[in-house]
């Protein structure tokens, strides 16, 4: 039989497919590890459990996993010991290795986002509308602050000061009263372009904000409701001056939030580099105009203080940084003690301080400032599943998931040999709140049976397979320091049956009345009776009320808790209905003219700041969007409660914000203008065989701290 | 036909105008606006909103924002991009559409040439196996849920078989310290495609109509030569390898948009094929003892090419506007995904001028296949 032409080509077409299709879905030959043992003599100084050393050396089947738990306790640095000993180098050699594509070049750090950054200009990333989180991760090399956080515990610790402020002093200068503080400025600081950073940058900082009115996070550093400006009283120190009244002459104080974790944290620019920018920009006419002038600049070689310096952007694609040759903390060894104290330390600079006690307990952590590589290249995806298949193919070795991982990505990541899985705790909480200026969400008693109803652990354990975490106090638990795990926790640990029971009764003792009371089933699992014509304190029957929710297309796990919220306040007789809708529907209808008269119930969630001074955000009676226009949609108003938050935001010590955070947590908890439902753990994936963090154990996880630029090792 | 342009031309301004106003009211039906991305941070002072909103004139009456979109139409300018901030639509926009051109004319182009190719044989040979193999293939292909289809592709052969990169559309590595853009890149290779077109187009049709007895032999040589002159301009360039990159990110999203849509072409062809075939003028070319090659392709394809041509027109322009799903799942930062998160981010400017400017390329595309239809088909007349 003779084949005409296209015949032979269809074959021929469907041979080649087939033999593709054939080939791709052939299962790659698993790598095979063979694990010599090399005895080496360690001619550095290494730091390692003893124990783990030993079992190296006698287990030998169990070499591989042990390698695993000596890289693990050596991050941890439990129990750290110096010592010179010889130990059992293990080499692993991997045949066939495919994957992952380690470069043969200088080390680069290569991380995937899914989003464009906006700008690259620092001004408007930070106070203007490129404030987006994608620009935030390939800006973090850039800025540099007085103090910062210190690693894991989150103490408050000096970055390019060089040493604490001093105490707040009220003084008289000139024709007025003010807060003063004076900050010696570290001397050995440089920019990347090699000049030295002095007091007047920071001057030109807080006066550029000031003068053209900068918004958004430029005006949370620099309070001008509190800032009345900065001096540098030479080259290396500076003077802040805070007003000793508000504009209607009431006295007040800076405290923690307004200068420590406010102005103390404010990113500091070049003034040799923008001044002429911000000259030019202040020619445009109105602030409005001056502000988009400033926004608009591109820069060009821009100083930077980071470690990072801008090399290229191509859009769509790729953002890359370079290393700064001259950043002044490379090399500085930083080490946290178990009694408290930290100490950094720069053979090179010379530079070298210790606060929080002396440096004699055992080293809970020590790793050296790099940046280690050549220079970081954030890789831009469509999506986050594109980024996942990247990260498992080796293409990149870091991703960043600011919405978190799902469950399917997960599932992919850990079935990923190559990869690892960081755990750790959010600091966030999602809630359900109330329009307390309406009834019967005004009365305490009503918000307090609704707390109890919800089975927060039943949905949390249950329902979405310990994807989220219960959380009771409005300050989540992973934030250790501020967390107050006394407070009252309505319906923890309850059975349905008593649940329903507890939530009747405090109903009842505020004057509810039913004409049918709920019924629980005699096994006490759940309800065989819904109750009926709940009636409020007057007599009224309670209203149909709606509790607005995100659909589960863009959060699936609050959907869940609306919809089991429903069903468990009907069961009790309250007529709520849960609406799913979008994001953008209940941020408008929380932001409208008519939220006090239209909004009954919504859950949405907060990202939290270490510093709990949102507290006062939330809930301070003048935030409610009748007076102040800010974020307490609810309308809560306790006169109690104010006194407590303004207290927090004048407290001035550590030990006296903690005091009065742990008030206003219990306060919260007691009163529940917000029931706080759950977090959600922070999962990061990387690549450990090619990158290596100096700790993954931390609050927000890695990418709160950007994926630590400055500190991941590139092997 | 100059009075029939001119019809047309005032009928495609009250589209214009109509489409216009439409796009602009539907996107704005949205609730909430751009200053929502900013609302739920709780170190942000709540006012930074109300500023973010007068920088954007979102709180304008719509009434006002509606003519401020109509002057800024007509004017040219789409005003400034909220997501790109502070960069113009029309920047973001001439900074993508490259990108989509290059991809999506390379996929519309290849998979005409394929469907009009298969399209031909299977009317030919109606009742075989090629034409039901064909027919299926085609038809599951063009059925097939799209987002599925473009992941299994990558799993296949990306991640499995790692013959091609992972989406994207080049390679960080490679072009970090490139001395030049992705977009120069890109426009080069739509400068060279058109060129080339141009070229051998211009070759083919005089060949054609001069009746050349040796036209086989001048096309190969002009499209060798063509070749060479491609490739020494290139070199001149020295952006091979970095063309290369692209080409080799190309390969996977172009297949999958050919896959998924030459059937479309292919049964258009096949059913103008077998309409055509039953004309007399065939059974007169089949009588004159002419090949059956030669009755094929120019008798009976050359005649059913009116609707493919047609189509096709349209395909090209709606190539412009990407493709929202596979340029997501390829993360080919095209017309597609930006007209998808200027609509997820409620950047209006930037998703108003991309529809408008899709709207206005689809208008004029129609007056070109009005005008092709005449020169196509002479019995066609204005």
């Amino acid at each position: 039989m003779k084949l005409s032409r296209s015949a032979r080509f269809s074959i021929l077409a469907l041979i080649v497919l087939t033999s593709a299709l054939l080939a791709a879905c052939t299962e790659e030959p698993e790598p095979v590890t063979i694990i010599k043992e090399v005895p080496v003599e360690v001619i550095k100084e290494v730091e390692v459990e003893k124990e783990v050393i030993k079992e190296v050396e006698v287990e030998k089947e169990v070499i591989k996993e042990v390698e695993v738990e000596v890289e693990k306790e050596v991050i941890k640095e439990v129990e750290v010991e110096k010592v010179v000993e010889k130990i059992v180098e293990v080499e692993k050699i991997v045949e066939p290795t495919p994957e992952p594509e380690v470069s043969a070049g200088p080390p680069i750090y290569q991380m995937g986002i899914f989003e464009e950054p906006i700008s690259r200009n620092f001004w408007n990333y930070y106070g203007g509308p490129a404030g987006s989180v994608w620009t935030q991760y390939v800006l973090d090399g850039h800025s540099g602050a007085l103090y910062g956080y210190s690693d894991q515990r989150f103490d408050w610790v000096p970055g390019l000061a060089a040493d604490f402020p001093t105490d707040l002093i009220k003084e008289t200068v000139g024709d007025g009263e003010f807060w003063t503080a004076e900050v010696p400025i570290r001397d050995d600081v440089t920019w990347s372009d090699g000049e030295g950073l002095d007091a007047n940058d920071f001057v030109f900082t807080v006066n550029t904000v000031m003068d053209l009115g900068l918004s958004s996070n430029w005006a949370a550093v620099v309070d001008q409701a509190f800032l009345d400006r900065v001096e540098a009283l030479d080259s290396h120190t500076l003077k802040v001056f805070f007003k000793t009244a508000d504009d209607e002459g009431n006295p007040q104080t800076p405290g923690l939030s307004v200068w420590q974790f406010g102005l103390g944290f404010m990113p500091v620019l070049a003034e040799h580099y923008w001044s002429p920018v911000v000259e030019e920009a202040k020619k445009a006419g109105e602030m409005e105009q001056q502000q988009e002038a400033l926004f608009a600049h591109v820069p060009e070689g821009e100083p930077t203080l980071g470690g990072f310096t801008f090399n290229k952007w191509e859009p769509g694609a790729f953002f890359e940084n370079n290393t700064d040759p001259n950043y002044f903390d490379s090399g500085t060894v930083v080490t946290l003690y178990d009694n408290g104290a930290y100490s950094v330390s720069n053979d090179r600079t010379g530079h070298s301080a210790t606060y929080f006690g002396e440096t004699g307990g055992d080293k809970v952590l020590e790793y050296t400032v790099g940046p280690h590589v050549e220079s970081e290249l954030f890789s831009i995806y469509g999506n986050q599943d594109a980024a996942i298949l990247a990260l498992t193919k080796g293409d990149i070795d870091y991703v960043f998931n600011p919405l978190g991982l799902e469950k399917g990505f997960l599932d992919r990541v850990r079935n990923t040999p190559d990869l690892q899985i960081a755990q750790n705790a959010n600091n966030g909480v999602r809630y359900i709140g109330f329009n307390v200026r309406k009834a019967p969400m005004n009365i305490t008693e009503f918000r307090q049976a609704v707390a109890t109803v919800i089975d927060k652990e039943f949905v949390a354990r249950t329902v979405l397979q310990d994807a989220a975490i219960p959380v009771y106090a409005m300050v989540p638990e992973g934030n250790e320091f501020w967390h107050n795990a006394d407070v009252p926790t309505y319906g923890k640990d309850l059975s349905r049956g008593d649940r329903i029971a507890q939530a009747v009764e405090l109903l009842k003792s505020a004057g509810f009345t039913y004409e049918e009371e709920p019924e629980i089933s005699e096994d006490g699992n759940f309800v065989a009776k819904q109750g009926k014509g709940l009636k409020m304190p007057d007599g009224t029957p309670v209203p149909e009320m709606t509790l607005i929710a995100p659909s589960a297309g863009y959060d699936p796990m609050r959907s869940t808790f609306a919809i089991w919220a429903d069903r468990w306040m009907n069961d009790i007789g309250i007529p709520v209905r849960a609406h799913l809708t979008g994001f953008n529907v209940i941020v408008d209808e929380l932001f409208s003219d008519t939220v006090a008269e239209d909004l009954d119930m919504w859950m949405l969630g907060w990202g939290l700041s270490i510093f709990p001074d949102y507290l006062e955000n939330f809930f301070h009676s003048r935030h409610s969007p009748e007076i102040g226009g800010g974020y307490n949609w609810g309308g809560y108003a306790n006169s109690q409660f104010d006194e407590l938050a303004l207290g927090l935001l004048s407290e001035t010590t550590i030990d006296g914000a903690r005091d009065k955070v742990f008030q206003l947590q219990e306060f919260l908890a007691e009163d529940l203008p917000y029931v706080p439902l759950f977090t959600t753990p922070k999962l990061d994936a990387y690549r450990p065989s090619r990158i290596e963090f100096p700790y993954t154990s931390v609050l927000g996880g890695l990418e709160q701290l950007n994926g630590m630029q400055q500190e991941a090792v590139i092997k | 036909m100059a009075k029939y342009l001119l019809k047309r031309s005032a009928q495609i301004l009250v589209t214009l105008f109509v489409f216009l106003s439409l796009v602009f009211f539907i996107v704005n039906a949205q609730p909430g606006d751009v200053s929502n991305f900013y609302a739920l941070n709780p170190d942000v002072p709540p006012e930074t909103r109300e500023r973010l909103q007068d920088l954007f004139g979102v709180n304008e009456p719509l009434w006002k924002q509606y003519l401020v979109h109509l002057k800024n139409t007509f004017t040219g300018n789409f005003g400034i991009s909220f997501s790109h901030y502070p960069r113009s639509v029309a920047d973001v926009i001439g900074e993508r559409l490259p990108r989509t051109v290059v991809l999506f004319m390379t996929a519309t182009a290849l998979s005409f040439y394929l469907g009009f190719g298969l399209g031909k044989v299977v009317a030919w040979r109606r009742g075989g196996w090629f034409e039901y193999t064909s027919t299926v293939s085609g038809v599951t292909l063009y059925t097939v849920f799209t987002p599925w289809f473009g992941l299994m592709m990558i799993w296949l052969f990306a991640f499995k078989a790692g013959w091609f990169p992972i989406g994207k559309f080049l390679d960080p590595v490679l072009w970090r310290d490139a001395p030049i853009d992705a977009n120069s890149v890109f426009t080069q290779m739509i400068i060279t495609a058109f060129a080339v077109s141009f070229v051998v187009l211009t070759v083919f049709v005089i060949t054609a109509q001069k009746r050349m007895s040796n036209a086989r032999i001048i096309r190969i040589v002009s499209m060798v030569l063509a070749t060479l002159a491609v490739v020494a301009v290139w070199m001149s360039w020295g952006t091979v390898s970095y063309a290369w990159d692209i080409l080799r990110h190309m390969v996977l999203p172009v297949a999958t948009l050919t896959l998924i849509s030459f059937a479309g072409t292919m049964l258009l062809t096949r059913n103008s094929m077998l309409e055509t075939m039953r004309e007399d003028f065939v059974m007169a070319a089949r009588a004159k003892g002419l090949p059956e090659s030669a009755v094929r392709d120019k008798h009976v394809a050359r005649n059913a090419l009116l609707p493919v041509v047609t189509s096709f027109i349209f395909s090209l322009a709606f190539a412009v506007d990407g493709g929202v799903i596979t340029e997501s799942i390829f993360s080919w930062p095209g017309m597609g995904q930006t007209l998808v998160s200027a609509t997820l981010t409620e950047d209006l400017p930037l998703a108003v001028g991309a529809f408008v400017f899709v709207g206005i390329f689809v208008l004029v595309a129609h007056l070109v296949a009005d005008i092709l239809y005449a020169y196509l088909d002479p019995r066609i007349r204005y």
